[in-house]
């Protein structure tokens, strides 16, 4: 209650200090700060207020500043013209900027010929960065480089071993004459472990040819069969062989490739499920290059299969390939 | 506060009006926010943007009217959110000497310089009611209409304001 009183006399008082104090609320001021002693210790009677209030009217009236300011409507145009400076300026600093970028990138590197006996050596965050001078290959280059120079992929000159005899029951057939394949071009530079030629690679001429050769390692088939063999049949196999020959496995050398000049053999073992379905690719050859490498692994898992079969059951094999690229776009 | 403007469609008209506007109020209202933040050069340039924005909003709303009331209301509110931004709501600009120095040889008097020291250290409202009522003229009713505010909340702030005021000025 005393507060709700307290704060009627501030509202009577500043009523007194602007001056719209009736008669009544002067009474009433009057009465309150006669009773209220921290009233009258902080407000001030009226002649204390206005008091107060004259000094703030005397420094108002003495104030002198009087400042002049634009008309606004050159103050909008101002803003405006710096609104579209400050985009200009922008805009300009974008172009400069993608301009200066595009240049250094274009001819920055190329003008400032790095080479091998001059590199060109930068100390950045502690470490020693040299720049050495290379023929950029971007892929148009590239493509342009491939369509003037080619890359020969042939699978190697491969001399075969015998095929397994180890079969039960397979001794008197004669073994496979071993033969040289050679698919789409000729190039016998390179030797791979017969083990590694698939047997449906095998050539019909030139089995044929060595035939005679073999023939006198033939042992000569046995006169006698045991009882107990023509009992039991003996197992059909065929071997692992991808569906569509030769062009089934189609290795594509990235452009990279061409570029770089890559030559090399690449070697590789192919887990064949019993279903055909190459599971798990091997490189066994390394042709010293990795996109060889892979371009020959990533056509090979994508090639079909027939599995190998024994009695006309799938089973799980392995098929070996190799193949050899020869670059001479940069002959 | 009563004085009205009345609609204006014409380009130069609106110039016309802002201009005279600005020849009326700009005194008045850059010493209004001179003391409100106690700087010369941070009240003109919120004069500048009370009439720009006054501007503008004729310019966008010419049926509008525009009364004094509104100047002083849009400059009040630049200060208080310049004091707010600022966070210097607390602070006594011309306890720096070359701000003194430019107060009295502006006013030839150290009543202002009091003044505003008194004046710096109210809170934003209570230093607005008193300016406006004290400074500008205005009646408790009109400056609760600017403050948007009762007319009983103003005297009293008013007061609050002249406790504060009579304590310094009985210091110094």
């Amino acid at each position: 209650m005393v507060r709700n009183v307290c704060e009627r006399a501030e509202i009577l008082a500043g009523a007194i200090a602007l001056g719209e104090a009736t008669d009544s609320e002067r009474a009433e001021y009057r009465g309150h700060v006669a009773s209220c002693a921290s009233c009258i210790e902080s407000l001030g009677g009226e002649r204390e207020i206005e008091r107060v209030m004259a000094g703030v009217a005397r420094a108002r009236d003495m104030e002198t500043w009087e400042p002049v300011i634009a008309p606004p409507w050159h103050v909008a145009a101002r803003s405006r013209n710096r609104a579209w400076r400050m985009g200009a300026m922008a805009a300009g600093i974008a172009l400069v900027a993608s301009v200066g970028v595009h240049a250094f990138v274009a001819y920055g590197l190329g003008a400032a010929k790095p080479t091998p006996v001059n590199p060109i050596v930068i100390d950045y965050d502690g470490q020693h960065l040299t720049l050495e001078r290379r023929v950029p290959v971007t892929k148009h280059a590239a493509v342009l480089k491939a369509r003037s120079a080619h890359m020969v992929v042939v699978h190697n000159v491969i001399h075969l071993e015998a095929p397994r005899t180890a079969v039960v029951g397979e001794s008197a057939r004669k073994p496979e004459p071993p033969a040289i394949h050679v698919v789409r071009t000729v190039i016998a530079q390179t030797t791979v472990a017969a083990s590694n030629i698939p047997i449906w690679r095998r050539d019909p001429a030139g089995a044929a040819n060595a035939n005679a050769a073999a023939s006198a390692q033939v042992p000569p088939p046995l006169e006698h069969r045991a009882e107990s063999m023509a009992v039991a049949a003996p197992p059909t196999i065929r071997e692992v062989e991808p569906v569509g020959g030769d062009a089934a496995i189609d290795p594509v050398p990235p452009m990279i490739a061409y570029a770089e000049g890559a030559n090399g053999t690449t070697a590789f073992e192919l887990a064949v499920d019993g279903r055909g379905i190459p599971t798990k690719c091997t490189i066994t050859k390394a042709s010293g290059y990795l996109v060889l490498d892979h371009a020959v692994c990533k056509a090979a898992m994508k090639a079909r299969f027939l599995p190998r079969e024994i009695n006309g059951r799938g089973v799980p094999s392995t098929y070996r390939d190799a193949f050899t690229f020869r670059s001479n776009g940069n002959d | 506060m009563e004085e009205v403007y009345l609609a204006v469609r014409d380009s130069a008209a609106v110039n016309a009006r802002i201009e005279l506007l600005v020849r009326d109020y700009q005194t008045r209202i850059a010493r209004y926010l001179r003391r409100m933040v106690g700087d010369s050069e941070v009240a003109l340039d919120l004069t500048q943007e009370v009439f720009l924005a006054a501007f503008r909003m004729l310019k966008q709303h010419p049926e509008r009217p525009l009364t004094a009331g509104w100047l002083y209301k849009t400059a009040t509110n630049g200060a208080i959110s310049h004091l707010r931004r600022k966070k210097i709501v607390r602070m006594i600009p011309l306890e720096r000497d070359h701000d003194t120095r430019s107060w009295r040889i502006d006013e030839q008097s150290a009543v202002s310089v009091d003044l505003q020291a008194a004046i710096g250290q109210l809170p934003p409202e209570q230093a607005s009611a008193v300016l406006l009522t004290s400074y500008a003229g205005y009646s408790s009713q009109e400056a609760a209409a600017v403050l948007g505010t009762s007319a009983d909340a103003v005297r009293q702030r008013v007061c609050r304001a002249m406790k504060t005021l009579r304590s310094i000025m009985t210091e110094q």
